[in-house]
């Protein structure tokens, strides 16, 4: 009996910290609270001060516009280290995240490896689904390949920014969207990010004005055709001042109108009635299969979830 | 025993019937119920509707004395037929209508003797000024037909009308709704309510003038009105010295119907200003009936002007008593259309900023 009972006893205290770490999360302490680095952490030295400066500048601004970190790290060797780790445990380490769910994404490059991994969590995970992130890979590959750091970062810190406020405002970038729908794909503008290229924001607006005015060249002139024949037809009748007068009015003796019977006679009433829309719950765009590819997980080395992808450059 | 009386349905014209289960009429066409009181006091409202009538129109009746006749004469036109009356003073140099030289002089017999007359106002140069005025503000008046226009004759005539007072009775029946909205969660109503309504009463008319000259263009007295009645004086051959009077050439009786549509276009119009307080009101019906009235023949003051611009003639007349003048001008073509395109480029510059703003936010 006492034999059975220490062996209990001894495969319990071995079972414990088994049981209890699957069921619970990793104890707070290990993940700080505050982000312990910049968004952008130049370890490669990839930028010049100008440069480290601009992109930093436009991580925080969209950091904070779209209440998730957009984070970017440089690192000229891992040591040997997989990406994936790597990335997933400098997030999660160093405190990033925005807010209580710490929501954020992670874009980390290693030169020597010629490797990037890109790592989500919290919102960042369901605002970039695979489809997202593939999306959002091919937004800087091609400068990252080409040495354009600086231009590659920022088109990484746009496209996040698109994709979150996407997500936010309709639904997440997925592969339903692949058809190249104008919704998605925005004023001629946005789909430049699919060729890889990136336009300033200047000559998106202009061509995109000429486009616009020169489709709808025949409305507009209609809508001001309408005002100026107004005015115009006014200024015509001037001219013409001999008309009929069909009614004696200036001839009524004043206040001799009498009436013998006001009669206002209720007779019957209708009632029509018209069924309301039912206001849907969260599904939008009526008729489409919402069977998109969704966002891969993976847990890392702290026990939370992360999404990403990763590639070579 | 009471008359079985069948009642019409008001909203579909069908047989109704009395329903047992709702204690109401109801209509078994289209299902909508009344109250018994009501069709009673709807049938009540039907039975006023009636046909117009207008026979009670006077009829004007003053004669000339003879010494007045003997100071009068009658021009006669060759050229147009125009006729015209004046003081034996004043000689008639040419017709006002046609402005051919008048001939034929007559005396005044068998005429009906004017009762009132609004003497001139505004003399010749007021009205040559008044000419001028017209012409000023009006955009599209071609520029040369200012400087260019001759004037061919400025004459001053007393254009006889009869003058109407009546007293009008008239009924008027609308079918008026009222509209009510709300919503539950599943649904949106619209409560519509039928009414009809009448009015019914009189209205005074006094002054009421249709030109009795059918050489004078009707449309062109009609626009110069109104004339106030209130400073007519008693007709005196005193006051057609100088002045060309027009013979009158329609009889009251025929004018009469003009001042009767006039009449009740006003009484329609009036009645229908003290429905109020509903969605839409249609009329259904509307009948008029003239009481004992008189009618006077009066001369009111008429200045007529002609000028001539690129080989058109174009008419004007003042009204002698007010000033007002009236007259067509013609239509500058070009600067119509200069106008037009002007306006609409102005125009497309915000219009293409509005559908900017809105095709692209």
């Amino acid at each position: 009996m006492k034999k059975l009972s220490v062996l209990l006893f001894v495969i319990i205290l071995i079972l414990t910290p088994v049981l209890a770490d699957d069921s619970q999360e990793v104890a707070s302490g290990m993940i700080p609270d505050e982000r312990q680095l910049p968004l952008l952490v130049d370890d490669a030295g990839l930028l010049d001060g100008e440069d480290y400066q601009e992109v930093l500048d436009r991580l925080e601004e969209i950091s904070g516009e779209i209440e998730l970190e957009v984070a970017l790290v440089t690192k000229s060797s891992l040591d040997g280290e997989p990406i994936k780790s790597y990335t997933d445990d400098f997030y999660d380490y160093n405190g990033y995240g925005y807010g209580d769910g710490d929501d954020g994404i992670m874009l980390l490059i290693s030169m020597e490896e010629r490797e990037f991994y890109i790592s989500t969590y919290g919102y960042g995970i369901t605002a970039f689904t695979d489809y997202g992130l593939e999306f959002l890979e091919t937004s800087f590959i091609d400068y990252l390949s080409d040495g354009c750091y600086r231009d590659a970062f920022i088109a990484y810190a746009e496209t996040c920014s698109y994709l979150v406020e996407t997500a936010r405002n309709d639904r997440p970038l997925d592969s339903y969207d692949e058809g190249g729908d104008s919704d998605y794909i925005g004023n001629g503008g946005y789909d430049d990010y699919g060729n890889g290229g990136y336009v300033s924001d200047g000559e998106v607006s202009r061509s995109s004005i000429w486009q616009c005015l020169a489709d709808g060249w025949f409305i507009i002139l209609l809508i001001a055709f309408i005002p100026a024949i107004i005015i115009v037809s006014a200024m015509k009748s001037q001219l013409k001042s001999v008309k009929p007068k069909n009614s004696a009015a200036d001839y009524t003796v004043k206040d001799s109108l009498k009436l013998s019977k006001v009669s206002d006679l209720y007779l019957y009433r209708t009632v029509t009635k018209v069924a309301r829309q039912q206001s849907s719950s969260g599904s939008s765009g009526g008729g489409r299969s919402l069977s998109g590819g969704g966002s891969s997980m993976h847990t890392s080395s702290s026990g939370r979830s992360h999404g990403g992808r990763g590639g070579k450059f | 025993m009471e008359k079985l009386i069948e009642y019409k349905c008001p909203c579909c014209g069908g047989k109704i019937e009395f329903d047992s289960n709702s204690q109401k009429m109801k209509c078994p066409y289209c299902d909508t119920e009344f109250e018994i009181g009501t069709l009673r006091d709807y049938e009540n409202d039907l039975v006023c509707d009636g046909e117009d009538d207008i026979s009670k129109v006077g009829k004007a009746s003053g004669r000339w004395s003879e010494s007045e006749a003997e100071k009068l004469r009658t021009y006669v036109c060759h050229s147009c037929g125009g006729e015209i009356v004046t003081d034996s003073t004043t000689a008639a140099s040419s017709c006002p209508f046609c402005g051919n030289p008048a001939i034929m002089q007559g005396q005044i017999s068998g005429d009906l003797r004017p009762d009132l007359v609004i003497p001139f106002k505004l003399d010749k140069k007021a009205a040559e000024a008044a000419l001028l005025n017209h012409f000023k503000g009006k955009k599209l008046l071609p520029k040369l037909f200012k400087d260019e226009n001759t004037l061919k004759e400025i004459k001053g005539v007393y254009v006889p009308f009869w003058i109407y007072d009546n007293k009008a009775d008239a009924n008027a029946r609308y079918r008026a709704t009222k509209l009510r909205y709300w919503s539950d969660s599943r649904y949106s109503y619209t409560e519509t309510s039928h009414y009809s309504v009448v009015r019914s009463g009189n209205l005074e008319f006094s002054g009421v003038p249709v030109d009795g000259s059918s050489k004078m263009d009707d449309i062109l007295m009609e626009s110069i009105e109104p004339f106030d009645i209130s400073e007519a004086v008693d007709f005196n051959t005193a006051y057609l010295s100088g002045y060309l009077a027009d013979r009158y050439d329609v009889t009251s009786e025929e004018s009469a119907s003009r001042a009767a549509s006039r009449m009740k276009k006003c009484c329609e119009d009036t009645f229908r200003s003290t429905v109020s307080g509903y969605a839409s009101v249609i009329p259904e019906s509307f009948s008029f009936s003239l009481d004992e009235g008189t009618v006077k023949y009066a001369l009111y003051p008429v200045w007529l002007l002609n000028t001539e611009w690129k080989g058109k003639k174009y008419f004007f007349a003042m009204n002698g008593q007010t000033g007002k003048m009236v007259g067509d001008l013609p239509l500058d073509r070009a600067a119509y259309f200069k106008w037009l395109g002007g306006l609409t480029a102005a125009f497309s510059v915000i219009s293409a900023a509005l559908y900017l703003l809105f095709m692209l936010s």
